[in-house]
């Protein structure tokens, strides 16, 4: 057990618990993209970014251990703006897709800009397009929404068991993609559509029927 | 409090000694002067130029930029489908209506939905005195006396 405090709220926990775990546990709202609790953490989202008063920088907490008093703050002024700034990264290339997208009013991405990004953009280039991936006949994908979380990636890889899935590229190539290109023929692929946190994998028999 | 500047103007506070029916009359035709004379200075106060709340978060986005930013169309798609959520809290806030306090309770459980909304009503209260000031007339005199009691009927049906 370690003392520490979020917001200065003191608190007694246990020290395997990662500094999100504590926030769940304590109604302490982080958001998180990447971070799943049924999956393995990954990291790479960088929206559940905290500020720890010792550290220089500002700490993810899906990926960071509890340390003896540590001293967190989630709703600092930096840290709001790492957030909104991350927000921005992730909505620059995100289309206009809200009104004829499926998973308008249940979009992690909707309900994290309206609580933590800007409230106007300031892009006005041109935006990625990444070519559709065939799923199957159950997964929808667009994967021009698609925001990099890789939940989809990892589970696959961890629950599902099947390797076909992964990240190609860098940066603004960046895309999901199949190493094996073959449809997803797992029996529990539908999953990935509630992972999904954005509009990239909806459901294909139910699309356009109704909204949330 | 919506009553910033009520010591920068000036107004009569309208009294009457009588206190029958016509007084009653009398006072809110008074009254509407009033609040005429109250209208024309405020009105005279008015800053010049666009008046306008830059908060998208708590106001609608404009057409026009919703076409090319994400940020815009967000914040444009939750204000029209879910709304604007309120703290965890509640409120009292009463504003002097033409026949006495109007007020509303407003609570919120952090929703973008009044956890309870309740409404105090000027009329309401109003109509508790019917008893006292009906005593010794007749039928017929009821109807004068509600009527310059001035009372709204939708606010006391509950």
């Amino acid at each position: 057990m370690v003392n520490m405090s979020i917001n200065d709220r003191e608190m007694e926990v246990y020290n395997t618990y990662t500094i999100l775990q504590v926030s769940v546990v304590y109604n302490e709202e982080v958001p998180r993209f990447c971070f799943h609790e049924q999956l393995s953490i990954a990291g790479n989202c960088r929206i559940c970014l905290i500020e720890e008063m010792k550290s220089l920088k500002l700490l993810i907490a899906c990926a960071t251990n509890v340390v003896s008093d540590m001293a967190i703050f989630t709703e600092t002024n930096k840290v709001l703006k790492a957030r909104e700034a991350v927000l921005e990264f992730l909505l620059i290339n995100h289309p206009l897709d809200c009104p004829i997208c499926d998973q308008g009013g249940e979009c992690d991405l909707q309900d994290i800009t309206n609580l933590y990004g800007a409230d106007i953009g300031r892009f006005y280039e041109y935006k990625r397009f990444v070519l559709n991936k065939n799923c199957g006949v159950f997964i929808k994908t667009l994967m021009n929404r698609c925001i990099h979380c890789t939940r989809c990636v990892r589970f696959a890889i961890d629950i599902a068991g099947i390797d076909i899935l992964g990240v190609v590229s860098r940066g603004n190539l960046m895309e999901i993609g199949f190493y094996i290109d073959v449809l997803i023929n797992s029996e529990i692929s539908g999953n990935i559509i509630d992972l999904c946190p954005v509009g990239a994998l909806t459901a294909k028999p139910y699309a356009f029927v109704s909204r949330s | 409090m919506p009553y910033d500047i009520y010591d920068t103007l000036k107004w009569n506070i309208v009294v009457s000694s009588n206190g029958d029916c016509f007084d009653r009359y009398l006072l809110r035709i008074y009254e509407m002067r009033e609040s005429l004379q109250l209208i024309m200075q405020v009105i005279n106060m008015l800053p010049k130029g666009q008046v306008f709340n830059t908060d998208k978060k708590i106001f609608s986005v404009s057409k026009t930029s919703m076409r090319y930013s994400m940020e815009s169309l967000i914040h444009h798609f939750k204000f029209y489908t879910e709304g604007v959520s309120l703290p965890k809290n509640y409120l009292y806030l009463a504003v002097e209506a033409p026949k006495g306090e109007f007020g509303i309770f407003i609570s919120s459980d952090g929703s973008a939905k009044p956890y309870r909304c309740k409404i105090k009503s000027p009329g309401f209260f109003h109509l508790q005195g019917l008893n006292i000031m009906a005593v010794n007339h007749l039928i017929a005199d009821v109807v004068t006396i509600i009527g310059t009691q001035d009372i709204v009927f939708g606010e006391i049906d509950r």
